[in-house]
């Protein structure tokens, strides 16, 4: 069989790259182990979070998968930091599992020139340093491109306590043969570590003791195609750990296998097990859990917070020992898994190998966690793969365009020693990368593209046209007894006549404020949040669109792919050695690589203006 | 893009120094300080063409060349004004402080030529004579570098920016984690406050390190016959070493320098103030007042038996935030309540005023953590403007708006002790605080 594209993996990575790349134009065949496992959520039953929201969102607006599979499973819906800046609004949806898995599946088999295949990858055929094929259950499968999406089931084991298995998540099969196949073919590969808590059944669970957690009635959805509000939701529930419960664990920490060393994988700093956390704090008195739906009025409930790989019966007692939890039954016992992945200084800004030409990944092969950060990758290396077949440059977003553009540079460029998790620290120009305003900042690119639809497409204009018209509205004048008649409500004095503009700039007023002051056609709020959202932040949006400004230069100076920095003398050692590994796309990116100074960047402009590039 | 500047002649003595700026403000900031007959206003600038004038920063008046290139047709592509000033670097120093202080930024290692490369201006020529200067600059910024690591003025820096990071991250993971960080107790603009005045005493310690390199002018003031010669006679017999012989350009103020301690003190011995009749005594003490204004420290200086001349008094402390009170000949009318006491004639009480002279100007910050590169005092005077506008924004602007100001500090803070403000942050946040799922 020949096809344009295979992917290998059928997680929240590997179907954004299969859709990309089939609705681009290729014949592309996806490879899952099992077609049960397809966009399976191994750990939390829920789909954004602070930074994870607004990938996203990206995703969404460059007319990925996620947002609208998201909304099509909704249980709840919130906005993280509501009483906070815009910038920090971040969305988090509850969404059904089983719901989301069926409506991903359904739609990868609607997707025109898409097949899925369900069998294991042995092998990566490579023919002059071209990937050329793959091997699925001992036969051959030929492609110009291959995307590797395996997620955590690269000879992953699942520990829980005394107990190993040789295993992928939640009981599905791992992938034996790969693993080793990569590495033969020089591919830097290395262990790491994630975890899930237990799963409970509802029925054994007393709410009543707990606090009941609501979600936000009048917030838009993940989707810039979803018009409608979720309006009938499922709450959460919140319980704590107690002294009792961190005896139990203390009690028991020697038949942890993260601490007896029965665990060597390096696990994520933001994903402690809940042994970790007693472990590391000991002083905090009691941990948040919160008890979660798996399904819509199903059966099982996931317990976040309580990540471990204690024994189950050590499992048992502590999580008896929380209020509400008393009696709970265990359906699934908490584990720890070991898994495979790159270094991913060896990929490209494009996310393709640099070994290995036409191989791209994407996801927690790739180093990082989260379904949120596999989507978003696994969308990019679909349309850089597709790019690639076509012939044409890869598509880079850059930092101060997305938290996409952010999460895949500091992956290839700095590289990571953790699961890398989104947050919004780590992007530098966070006030203008917000979740209300991804469409603006990406769908026209979406479109350049080929993945943004008609219909996505004429949304899009139709906000936007929406938006100017709002836009404009606000520089009009309201008289002065209007003015007061707002102000008096919010305690502020009005002296003159001011254009709504000039009213936004006060803290105290919002959008909602003037939203009366608009016709009726423009009273659209979220759109009027928006850009209040631009005056309110005025200054500081300038501050970060200098430094970007600045920036943008080296950005966007390319650098030709067969330097030899070995052989650069004034080069500093160390700077030769990095920019040899990871040998940067652009300038922008040689900048920020760990030990490349200032005084290099400079010796390496001097090469440039020699080679008259 | 921001406004640079840097002296472009290799440091040590040379005949002629020179301080480039390139960017938008460079004319104008330049401006600011040189004065010419023929310039009234910026109009009145010819490109490439080196003109004669005056350099005034406020305190010294030095006879320099200024030459300007205009946009596009410059090194950079940018507008660049040159100063050519006399040899050694003392004075580029100065010309250089007085532009940074007017706005313009220090220029990073390179960032000339960068800008150049990014304008299309950089000839092959050019590149090579770079590449060569850079690996010899960025030889001696590794040996700088290393001889900080290992002071005090490293350890410093190192634990402002801990500081300002723990700061920080308590308010990063507040937005990051928002449910876990809820009942987390927050002080952080207590210790922003408490890391802006450890900054403030630093960007000081800048000025005393200044001090240190040229000196402290030290006016002596006051009436004839008080004992001012005496005075000076006696610190320079006080002395160890004596430095140089600077005679004054005013024909009736002498200077002499001594070494205290290790630092430079230039002594200027002024005409007493004379109380013969009313226009020569004005004269004599707009003499003296000249002469006081133009030092770090005046000494007036009155007999221990007399009165105080109250408005005299007052005149001196108007041009003078620093001026000692000395009462001399304490071996014959004995020590008196107001100010120092000492006695020229026995030496009693000199180096106590020595001491203090120290005290006021360079403080207790002659240690090692004293800034005394131009390149770390720009990067600390920008860490605590940056965290100035952050603490002054803090009660009316969001948080995500605070942390872009905090975040520019601790960056600039960076440029010396490695590192960028997010890897810090994270890494802050990971082992403080008990956050993830």
């Amino acid at each position: 069989m020949r096809y344009d594209a295979i992917v290998i993996g059928a997680g929240h990575a590997g179907v954004e790259a299969a859709l990309a790349l089939a609705r681009l134009g290729n014949q592309t065949l996806i490879v899952t182990i099992d077609v049960k496992s397809v966009s399976h959520m191994a750990c939390n039953p829920n789909i954004g979070g602070t930074g994870k929201g607004h990938l996203v969102r990206e995703l969404d607006a460059l007319g990925g998968q996620m947002g609208l599979n998201a909304d099509a499973s909704l249980l709840q819906i919130k906005m993280l930091n509501k009483n906070k800046g815009a910038a920090v609004q971040s969305l988090r949806g509850q969404t059904d599992k089983e719901v989301y898995h069926e409506v991903m599946l359904s739609t990868l088999r609607a997707q025109e020139r898409l097949d899925i295949l369900e069998g294991e990858c042995e092998d990566l055929l490579v023919e002059d340093g071209k990937v050329c094929g793959v091997v699925v259950s001992g036969k051959t499968y030929h492609s110009t491109v291959v995307v590797l999406c395996t997620g955590v089931y690269l000879s992953s084991r699942t520990i829980t306590g005394e107990e190993i298995h040789d295993a992928g998540p939640y009981g599905f099969a791992n992938s034996k043969n790969l693993s080793a196949a990569l590495a033969a073919k020089g591919l830097p590969l290395r262990r790491f570590k994630t975890g899930t808590p237990a799963r409970v059944y509802a029925n054994s669970i007393d709410y009543s003791v707990m606090e009941r957690e609501e979600g936000d009635y009048d917030i838009p959805c993940f989707s810039f195609l979803t018009q409608t509000k979720l309006l009938e939701q499922v709450p959460c529930y919140l319980t704590y750990t107690n002294a009792e419960t961190h005896r139990i664990i203390r009690e028991n920490i020697d038949r942890a296998p993260l601490y007896n060393g029965t665990i060597h994988g390096v696990g994520p700093r933001y994903c402690p097990s809940i042994e970790d956390k007693i472990m590391r704090f000991a002083d905090k008195e009691r941990h948040q859990i919160f008890i979660e739906p798996e399904v819509k009025d199903g059966e099982l409930m996931y317990v976040q917070g309580m990540s471990s790989s204690l024994p189950k019966d050590v499992q048992e007692e502590m999580y008896r020992s929380v209020k509400g939890l008393e009696k709970v039954r265990f359906a699934r016992y908490a584990y720890a898994i070991e898994y495979d992945c790159i270094d991913p200084l060896a990929l490209t800004p494009a996310l393709e190998v640099k070994a290995i030409s036409g191989l791209f990944s994407a996801g927690q092969f790739n180093g990082s966690s989260g379904y949120e950060e596999a989507a978003a990758q696994g969308l990019m290396a679909g349309i850089n793969a597709a790019r690639k077949i076509k012939g044409q440059p890869p598509v880079v977003l850059r930092r101060d365009q997305a938290y996409i553009g952010v999460l895949i540079d500091d992956l290839v460029t700095k590289g990571t020693n953790e699961p890398y998790r989104m947050m919004t620290a780590r992007a530098e120009y966070r006030l203008s990368l917000r979740q209300d305003n991804a469409d603006a900042r990406l769908t026209p690119i979406g479109r350049e593209i080929g993945l943004v639809s008609d219909e996505r497409w004429a949304a899009y204009l139709a906000r936007n046209e929406k938006k100017q018209a709002i836009r404009d509205a606000f520089k009009h004048a309201v008289p002065l007894a209007k003015v007061r008649e707002i102000f008096e409500k919010k305690g502020e004095p009005a002296t003159v006549g001011l254009t709504i503009e000039e009213m936004l700039k006060r803290a105290s007023i919002s959008a909602e404020d003037v939203l009366c002051l608009l016709e009726e056609p423009l009273r659209d709020v979220d759109l009027a949040k928006e850009i209040a959202v631009e005056i309110k932040y005025g200054g500081y949006l300038y501050k970060e669109k200098r430094h970007a400004d600045d920036q943008r230069k080296m950005e966007e100076k390319m650098l030709p792919i067969d330097i030899d920095y070995l052989s650069m003398e004034n080069l500093r050692l160390e700077a030769r050695q990095k920019l040899n590994k990871v040998r940067p796309l652009t300038l922008g990116q040689a900048s920020r690589i760990s030990g490349v100074s200032p005084a290099d960047i400079t010796v390496l402009i001097t090469y440039l203006v020699k080679a008259g590039k | 893009m921001d406004t640079i500047a840097a002296i472009s002649t290799p440091t040590g003595a040379g005949a002629i120094g020179i301080v480039r700026m390139s960017g938008e403000q460079a004319l104008c900031i330049a401006l600011r300080f040189f004065t010419c007959s023929t310039i009234k206003s910026p109009e009145d600038v010819v490109p490439g063409m080196l003109k004669l004038g005056t350099f005034f920063d406020g305190s010294v008046r030095e006879k320099c060349m200024m030459v300007y290139f205009r946009a596009p047709k410059s090194y950079t592509g940018e507008d660049i004004v040159e100063f050519h000033v006399h040899g050694g670097t003392y004075l580029a120093e100065r010309v250089l402080g007085a532009l940074l202080a007017a706005g313009a930024k220090l220029a990073g290692p390179g960032e000339f030529t960068r800008r150049a490369f990014f304008a299309g201006k950089l000839s092959l020529d050019e590149a090579e004579g770079v590449r060569a200067m850079i690996s010899a600059e960025s030889e001696a910024e590794l040996r700088e570098a290393y001889s900080l690591m290992s002071g005090r003025f490293d350890q410093k820096i190192n634990a402002l920016m801990t500081k300002l990071t723990e700061v920080l991250s308590t308010m990063e993971a507040s937005l990051d984690y928002p449910e876990e960080m809820a009942d987390e107790a927050d002080d952080s603009m207590e210790k922003a406050a408490e890391v802006r005045e450890e900054m403030r005493a630093l960007v000081e310690s800048f000025k005393a390190g200044k001090l240190i390199k040229g000196g402290i002018t030290v006016a002596i003031v006051g009436k004839t016959n008080v004992g001012k010669s005496s005075l000076l006679n006696r610190l320079l017999g006080y002395s160890r070493a004596i430095v140089s012989d600077i005679h004054g350009t005013t024909r009736d103020i002498v200077g002499e320098s001594i070494l205290h301690k290790g630092v430079k003190i230039n002594l200027q011995d002024t005409a007493g103030l004379r109380e013969t009749g009313d226009v020569v005594e004005h004269i004599g003490i707009e003499r003296s007042l000249a002469a006081a204004k133009g030092a770090d420290v005046v000494l007036y200086v009155m007999e221990a038996g007399g009165n105080l001349d109250e408005e005299e008094w007052a005149n001196i402390r108007a041009c003078s935030k620093k001026v000692i009170l000395v009462n001399n000949k304490i071996d014959i009318y004995g020590a008196t309540e107001r100010g120092f006491n000492i006695s020229a004639k026995t030496g009693e009480g000199v180096d106590v005023l020595l001491d203090e002279i120290l005290r006021v100007t360079v403080g207790d910050s002659r240690a090692a953590e004293t800034l005394t590169e131009e390149r770390h005092a720009d990067c600390v005077r920008r860490a605590l403007r940056s965290l100035e506008e952050g603490i002054a924004a803090f009660h009316e602007a969001n948080t995500e708006c605070v942390l872009v100001d905090l975040r520019e500090s601790i960056d600039a803070l960076a440029e010396i002790g490695g590192g960028t403000a997010t890897e810090r942050i994270i890494n802050d946040i990971f082992s403080r605080f008990c956050v993830g799922k």
